[in-house]
């Protein structure tokens, strides 16, 4: 009785809800970006520099959450492509080309690197996908640090200064005025992305790729495309990390980060863009704090991991799922017995 | 024509040792449907363990041994510490575990004993026998000797007996086996203690000619991971094959190419491999690419 | 003599027949926490005698037959086999003392053998209690030996089925469990797959076949029962439930009526 009423009520809702719906989404993502830039305005220097990485892992993670937490295909290449994306900015001209221009090549370059796990990643089972993307983020570590006449090899490069507005982006301060706003637009774009048809192709292919593929689901093009998608968001954060770092080195892209963007995505739930961003902020904010660890830094990382995965099984999102439901449940029952009494 | 032969003969021994990591990911790929990236990790730890036996003045053969029996006891605690709890869970979950767990290792080695790398006595004597203009070591015929001595019975009794039916048809179908009464769980643990054993067994082989680093895990399983995906995920003598023909092709590419981009034709192998041919020289067809 | 070797033959008399047979009594089955399907579910398998449990799609048929295997546990009631006790054994056990279960879907291993298959089904035997199985199987299952040496992926449903069925009298079962083996058959491959059905019956084993297809599996059956949400509505000779009038109007529909 209670749950008829209650889908009745969430279905009036919804309609009133939907209403907005073009409005909404948005108008949602911008306010909370423009709230969180306020209240950052006086915040110390090393939190603005938590914040402005935690930016760049979370539009990286952004776009690893339509490979792996839609499609489902694990990919251990994420950091690699953001060095493609971070290296494009640092050997190009970038004072002379302009901003706008060089973080678009760095998209497309990104995304191309990508698209070529996709290739793979299409036509095969998840764990080949793992390995291909490991075989792609050692090939593209191995060449940064071999052609040390292009890249600096182990050293790195320098990346050029550039002003936004006369802003100077490499100063956390500045560099959060770019990155939160993209943030925002990232997070929309694969909140949009989630709610496509492109979206549904990809979940269906990852619950059931025989059956989604006997629905008529081009689930070939549809991966493809995902891992390209990811691709351009990742050579976006590498760009930026880039120009907010003023270099660029191999140690900055291995599979330490691969496995935070990976953390991100599990933790902050493939259902909802603002889940991964609290993610990054939360799991880069632990991550900077472990560095005064050096070494240890490692362990402390990985047995987290291993802690987060045993004892979280559905990430922050399913913490906040599994207490509304536990919540929702002592409600019903609190209502099913007032009607019964 | 002497530089390519002794080209083929430090091919020959660096294979059997690729060899025995690739059929150690391949055996614990065949049961469990798992890749464990942790796989070159936990083949380190052997020769760390077995250089802090040496130092504790333990004879080599004991220090030795004492290394791989860690390696398995390792592979033994992480299946039932870290993976079992996560079968239930997506596949990702539990592969992502075992990436977590290659960072401990390495974070583990570089803080117990150093990030600086450490060398290893061989386990015979590097002293070349000059056999018509070529020169052969005692230790690369003892590293050949012992793969083939562990490899080639392992392969018989994985691909003759009751036991090794029963880890074939857990990774296909782990429900069905139990109506047979055989314990997929039994069969996990059993197939990464051996797993871990053949880790072992690589590791010390190859960390006095290699030297020993704390990263040296990561590199080895992803030269472990092109030879198993170039024999065929999951048959254990295209593994066997395929650790002589990485080795083969890394070697070549060192001598004759770049010294630098020897680990990137085993990447480049991997990624051709997984492109054109998906279950690579002896692989199941049925396995890499379902048909609907 | 080919089933249990070195036992003697069943009596004819029901109730040793039932003695040394499977006897369900009163189970109650749910998954996890779920609220149970099957409720005070009770019913006898002679050695040697077929029994057909018949049912709609959702009846609990499948899960009646996970519960007698061991794959979900009783939550009331027991489970004998010969006397023994085998509530809440688990399905390694279950299946080493004397239970296999055909499930629903055949669920060979597509990437290994016909005769790996058999083999793995023998799992519980030494090597040459093993080899002696086989020999058997293959005596009962001819068609098994020919295709013998093909990946069981690669062959028919029917032969899958048959397949299927040797895998689980490797074990030389004392009760055989058959989850829908005629679904998805042709006419003839169901024909065959009940011939070889009474074959095994002969031998001694006892047989609970779970079926939707009621006309075909009393026919062979001896006795059986009829499923309905979970309870055993009607019990009886197989000839008595066949021209019961509940099955026929509940049952037996006139599609049904015109295939038969
Ligand atoms: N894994 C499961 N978890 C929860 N409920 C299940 C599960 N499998 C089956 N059921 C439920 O049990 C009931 C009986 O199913 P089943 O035994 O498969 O029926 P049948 O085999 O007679 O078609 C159905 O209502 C079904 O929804
Ligand atoms: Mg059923």
């Amino acid at each position: 009785m209670s749950s008829i009423t209650r889908s009745a009520a969430y279905r009036g809702w919804r309609r009133r809800a939907q209403g907005l719906q073009p409005v909404r989404g948005p108008l949602g993502f911008a306010v909370t970006a423009a709230v969180f830039m306020v209240a950052l305005s006086g915040a110390p220097d090393t939190t603005l520099m938590t914040i402005s990485l935690a930016c760049v892992y979370a539009i990286a993670a952004l776009g690893l959450t339509v490979v792996f937490g839609l499609a489902g295909m694990l990919s251990l290449a994420q950091a690699a492509i953001m060095a493609v994306g971070g290296y494009t900015v640092a050997l190009i001209a970038l004072d002379t080309i302009g901003l706008l221009p060089a973080l678009l090549l760095a998209v497309v370059a990104g995304a191309a690197v990508s698209g070529l796990s996709g290739v793979v990643g299409a036509r095969t089972k998840s764990h080949y996908f793992a390995l291909a993307t490991l075989a792609l983020a050692e090939g593209v570590r191995l060449v940064l640090v071999n052609e040390s006449s292009v890249t600096g090899g182990s050293n790195g490069h320098p990346v050029a200064l550039v002003s936004l507005l006369g802003l100077q982006l490499a100063d956390p301060r500045y560099f959060i005025l770019l990155a939160v706003p993209l943030v925002a637009g990232c997070a929309y774009l694969v909140h949009c992305l989630r709610k496509s048809r492109f979206g549904l192709s990809l979940k269906a292919a990852a619950a059931d790729e025989y059956m989604a593929k006997a629905a008529g689901v081009a689930i070939d093009r549809s991966r493809t495309l995902a891992t390209i998608v990811s691709g351009g968001l990742a050579g976006l954060a590498g760009a930026l990390l880039a120009i907010l770092n003023g270099y660029v080195g191999p140690q900055d892209f291995g599979l330490g980060a691969a496995v935070l963007l990976l953390l991100i995505v599990v933790f902050g739930g493939a259902s909802s863009s603002m889940g991964t961003v609290v993610a990054a902020v939360v799991l880069t904010y632990a991550s900077r704090g472990m560095l005064d660890l050096a070494e240890a830094s490692g362990l402390v990382y990985g047995l987290a991991t291993l802690l987060l995965l045993l004892l979280l099984p559905g990430g922050v999102a399913g913490v906040g799922k599994a207490v509304a439901g536990r919540l929702g449940g002592r409600i019903r029952r609190a209502r099913t017995r007032q009607e019964e009494a | 024509m002497a530089i390519f032969g002794q080209t083929i003969i430090s091919a020959v021994a660096a294979g059997a040792i690729y060899a025995l990591i690739a059929v150690g990911f391949s055996l614990i790929y065949q049961t469990t449907k798992l890749v464990n990236f942790a796989h070159g990790s936990i083949a380190i730890l052997a020769p760390y363990v077995s250089y802090s036996l040496l130092k504790l003045g333990l004879a080599m053969p004991v220090a030795v041994l004492g290394g791989v029996l860690a390696a398995a006891a390792f592979a033994f605690v992480m299946d039932r510490v870290v993976l079992a709890p996560l079968r239930t869970r997506h596949i990702s979950v539990p592969i992502l575990a075992t990436v977590a767990v290659a960072i401990v290792i390495e974070a583990v080695t570089s803080l117990v004993w150093g990030s600086q790398p450490l060398y290893l006595e061989s386990l015979a004597s590097d002293e070349p026998w000059r056999i018509s203009g070529l020169s052969i070591t005692p230790n690369q015929v003892v590293i050949v000797g012992i793969t083939g001595a562990v490899v080639l019975p392992l392969l018989w009794i994985i691909a003759t007996t009751k036991v090794g039916r029963a880890m074939r048809g857990c990774a296909q179908d782990p429900e069905v086996v139990t109506l047979f009464g055989v314990s997929p769980a039994r069969m996990y643990l059993l197939s990464f203690v051996l797993g871990g054993v053949l880790a072992g067994l690589a590791g010390v082989l190859i960390a006095p000619v290699t030297g020993l680093k704390p990263t040296g895990g990561l590199e080895l399983s992803t030269i472990g991971f092109s030879a198993a995906v170039l024999g065929g995920l999951g048959s254990l003598p295209g593994a066997l094959v395929g650790g002589f023909l990485i080795a083969l092709l890394i070697n070549m590419t060192q001598v004759y190419l770049s010294a630098g981009y020897g680990l990137g034709v085993a990447y480049l192998v991997m990624a051709l491999v997984l492109l054109v041919r998906v279950r690579g020289l002896f692989g199941d067809d049925i396995e890499a690419v379902r048909q609907v | 003599m080919l089933w249990k070797a070195g036992k003697e033959r069943p009596k004819e008399d029901p109730a040793v027949r039932a003695e040394q047979g499977l006897v369900v009594s009163g189970i109650e089955v749910g998954y996890h926490r779920g609220p149970a399907i099957l409720r005070d579910l009770s019913l006898t398998v002679g050695a040697g005698e077929i029994f057909a449990v018949v049912g709609r799609n959702g009846a609990g048929k499948t899960t009646l037959l996970r519960a007698l295997s061991g794959l979900l546990p009783c939550r009331r009631g027991s489970v004998r086999l010969q006397g023994r006790d085998f509530t809440g054994l688990s399905a390694e056990r279950v299946a080493r003392s004397g239970i296999a279960h055909v499930p629903a879907g055949r669920r060979v291993i597509p990437g290994m053998t016909a005769l790996d298959n058999l083999k793995l089904g023998g799992y519980q035997h030494s090597r040459t209690a093993l080899a002696s199985a086989l020999d058997d199987v293959l005596a009962m299952l001819p068609a098994l030996a020919t295709w013998g040496a093909r990946r069981a992926g690669t062959l028919s449903g029917g032969e899958q089925q048959l397949l299927a069925i040797g895998r689980a009298l490797m074990s030389r079962p004392v009760a055989l469990l058959l989850d829908e083996p005629l679904t998805g058959l042709s006419p003839a491959y169901q024909q065959d797959v009940l011939e070889e059905m009474s074959k095994i019956a002969k031998g001694g084993t006892a047989i609970l076949l779970v079926e939707q297809n009621v006309r075909k599996s009393l026919r062979t059956a001896d006795r059986g029962m009829v499923l309905d949400e979970g309870r055993g509505v009607l019990t009886g000779a197989a000839a008595e439930l066949l021209a019961a009038d509940r099955l026929r109007d509940g049952y037996l529909g006139v599609g049904d009526a015109r295939q038969a």
